[in-house]
């Protein structure tokens, strides 16, 4: 049988450029979030947002749209430590997760700014990717809102297990833009003041941006070339919520069944998992739907089942965030260590779950864990994963 | 994306071509990407056996196809923001209508469909992508039935930008839709044979005469005899890739059986796949390849196979 590890991961955040930064900043209970109008007077939208500082520049100077300049630089990262002629080649394949694309080149041309939305669509930045690194197998988008980072690293896990491909680069990437942050604030769903993911106070969402890449490569493939595993895939699935196309199910009925999915596809109990990266946005209705679900699916053990969401630390980055909160917990499996829920002052007591806040929580005998993400549309996504 | 495995069955199949007149209070809210997807999914479904308003069903569920997706959407909100004074100038309700997930979810809610839920969006090979990922699913025990649907629409401004962008010629402007049920074989026995996708793959090379090789290439893997196979080409001859000296190069001289008329973009293989399936029932062709060539990105070929006879379990 096949086996997806990860083997490397990259990441690019408001925390910073690279895994270590995020870690560290995340473990310090940092924030990336700053106020909209020390970014500028012109936006519409007045709500914080975690914006990445200093984008990586393209080194062969060909790139200019700011989701592509964020892949590029996660993407750095990942390739920086692998040997030279691993990626190129047909046994390689790319899965990029994006709400966007290259919107914001887009939203430019529409605007009289570009003279050419060539290069803007969907599929752009995994295309760039391939073409940057030879890789020759599947080059995939997918685009399920908000839970599109999740399901491109579970279709880079499928191609891999199915032996459709050696090895993926598996990504989410999105860019804030003034698209998304007046589209989310007319829609009402942003918080103006701070960010608390399963707080009693929480009042909404903030957006950030950024891009995470994973290298999922076959277990045995990766051992032989001399890797060290980080942590295996061992099983994705999805589900809608066939209730509303914006507001969750309230009782989680699409989570609980992409989480069934997911524990079903890899072969472990509910109760074997030790700990959960959560969407956890920070709005009511979706703290409140995560809730639900996680005491639905985990039972008693809900309320003990150690819980983190990253989003008020980095904001929720979209189709990024996915990928991110994979790599995030990639981490979280192979240190034995939580970072606090930055934003948690006041846990919500009628959530009924154990949100890991203030200080990183020890988790020497974690083993197995899981991450979801739930979207727009109804789309509900989620990863088993086990340490190596 | 993938090549072996046991086959599933095509119990159903679905086209919409233009706006055809969805009148309904939910589809006025869609785009006419979301109309167009919907459409289609609905009639795949309907001729599947399958009916509308049940509880959610986690062992079926949706598979969506899109190149350019919610686009026009996408630039009605811009076009809005860039006029806008205040947030109160915007409309939530076309902002919400900006993820490319709409199909899938429109869909999950019409039908009842809890189980997988996901949208390809690969350029012209996302139906590839979509098939290959719903066979997969549904070959490994995690799905029993999926629907999987191709979807574009596009307003004047999203096409204006597509012939700027991509260099493509004639595009849908009203929605287009194409759609398959893909079942698994076994446990659902019918008494009414269906085809089946066997299998095919999509890969990426950016320089075309390789890009036929491969897929000439991957056609002989799946097939013993590909030289024989029906063809469905399902994009356009832009660039004279597909033309039939090529296809011979690679040792694909079959019958063409279907070509499109125009760019469906991201609804092509979906396109294909259901000319493929009316060439396989009417007895026109026993096996036929879809082929699907994206000048920019990556292309693919889907392989269908006769009607299975008796109770639905193939050969």
């Amino acid at each position: 049988m096949r086996v997806a590890a990860i083997t490397a991961i990259g990441a690019v955040t408001g925390l910073g450029v690279g895994v270590e930064p995020l870690w560290e900043r995340l473990l310090d209970g940092r924030s990336a979030f700053v106020p909209a109008a020390s970014l500028t007077a012109t936006h519409l939208s007045r709500a914080p947002v975690a914006r990445v500082a200093d984008v990586p520049a393209d080194p062969l100077g060909q790139v200019g749209e700011r989701a592509h300049l964020l892949l590029l630089a996660a993407a750095g990262e990942v390739l920086a430590g692998l040997p030279r002629g691993l990626v190129p080649g047909p046994r390689t394949a790319v899965v990029v997760g994006t709400t966007l694309g290259g919107n914001r080149l887009f939203c430019e041309w529409l605007d009289g700014t570009a003279a050419s939305p060539e290069g803007s669509d969907l599929a752009s930045p995994a295309r760039l990717l391939a073409l940057r690194t030879g890789a020759r197998g599947p080059v995939v988008t997918v685009s399920s809102a908000c839970a599109s980072g999740t399901a491109a690293v579970g279709t880079a896990a499928r191609l891999v297990r199915t032996g459709v491909a050696d090895r993926v680069l598996a990504a989410g990437v999105d860019a804030l833009s003034e698209f998304v942050r007046a589209g989310f604030d007319a829609l009402k769903a942003l918080s103006h003041t701070v960010v608390r993911p399963f707080d009693a106070r929480r009042d909404g969402l903030g957006l950030g941006e950024g891009a995470a890449v994973l290298l999922v490569e076959e277990l045995g493939a990766a051992v032989a070339r001399g890797a060290r595993p980080l942590a295996v895939v061992r099983g994705y699935g999805s589900a809608g919520d066939a209730f509303h196309m914006t507001r969750p199910s309230p009782v989680g009925d699409g989570l609980v069944r992409a989480l069934a999915a997911a524990l079903a596809d890899a072969g472990v109990d509910p109760e074997r998992i030790g700990f959960v990266s959560a969407h956890g946005t920070g709005t009511l209705l979706n703290d409140a739907m995560e809730a639900a679900a996680f005491g639905r699916v985990f039972g008693a053990r809900a309320a003990s089942l150690p819980l983190h969401s990253v989003k008020g630390a980095i904001g929720h980055t979209l189709g990024a965030a996915g990928a991110l909160e994979a790599a995030l917990t990639v981490l979280v499996l192979t240190r034995a260590l939580v970072p606090p829920t930055v934003g948690l002052g006041e846990p919500d007591p009628s959530l009924g779950l154990d949100v890991v806040a203030r200080v990183p929580r020890p988790l020497p005998d974690l083993r197995l864990a899981v991450s979801t993400s739930s979207a727009f549309a109804g789309t509900n996504a989620a990863l088993v994963l086990e340490r190596a | 994306m993938s090549g072996a495995g046991p086959p599933v069955l095509v119990t159903g199949t679905g086209r919409l071509d233009g706006d055809e007149g969805e009148t309904s209070a939910r589809s006025r809210r869609m785009d006419a990407f979301a109309r167009a997807g919907v459409a289609a999914a609905g009639r795949a479904l309907l001729e599947a056996g399958y009916s509308r308003g049940q509880a959610p069903d986690p062992r079926t569920g949706v598979v969506v196809a899109t190149s350019l997706g919610c686009r026009a959407s996408i630039a009605e909100h811009q076009l809005a923001l860039s006029r806008a004074a205040s947030l109160l100038d915007l409309s939530p309700s076309v902002f919400a209508r900006t993820v490319h997930s709409t199909v899938a979810g429109e869909l999950a809610i019409e039908w009842g469909l809890g189980g997988a839920a996901e949208t390809v969006t690969s350029g012209a090979a996302s139906g590839v992508d979509a098939l290959l990922l719903a066979r997969d699913l549904i070959a490994s025990g995690a799905a029993d039935r999926l629907v999987v649907a191709g979807a574009e629409g596009l307003s004047e401004v999203v096409a204006r930008g597509e012939r700027l962008g991509s260099g493509a010629s004639v595009l849908p402007l009203a929605g287009v839709g194409a759609a398959l049920v893909l079942e698994r074989a076994a446990p659902l026995a019918r008494a009414t044979p269906a085809p089946c996708l066997l299998g095919g793959v999509s890969l990426f090379s950016p320089e075309p005469v390789e890009a036929l090789e491969r897929l000439a290439a991957a056609l002989g893997e799946l097939d013993g005899d590909p030289g024989s196979l029906g063809l469905v080409l399902a994009s356009p001859e832009d660039d004279g890739a597909l033309a039939p000296e090529a296809l011979a190069r690679g040792g694909l001289q079959g019958p063409l059986l279907a070509r499109p008329s125009a760019d469906l973009l991201g609804s092509s293989a979906l396109a294909g796949a259901v000319a493929a399936v009316e060439a396989l029932r009417t007895g026109r062709a026993s096996r036929v390849a879809v082929v699907v060539r994206d000048p920019r990105g990556p292309s693919g070929v889907l392989l269908f196979g006769a009607p299975v006879s008796g109770p639905g379990v193939p050969r």
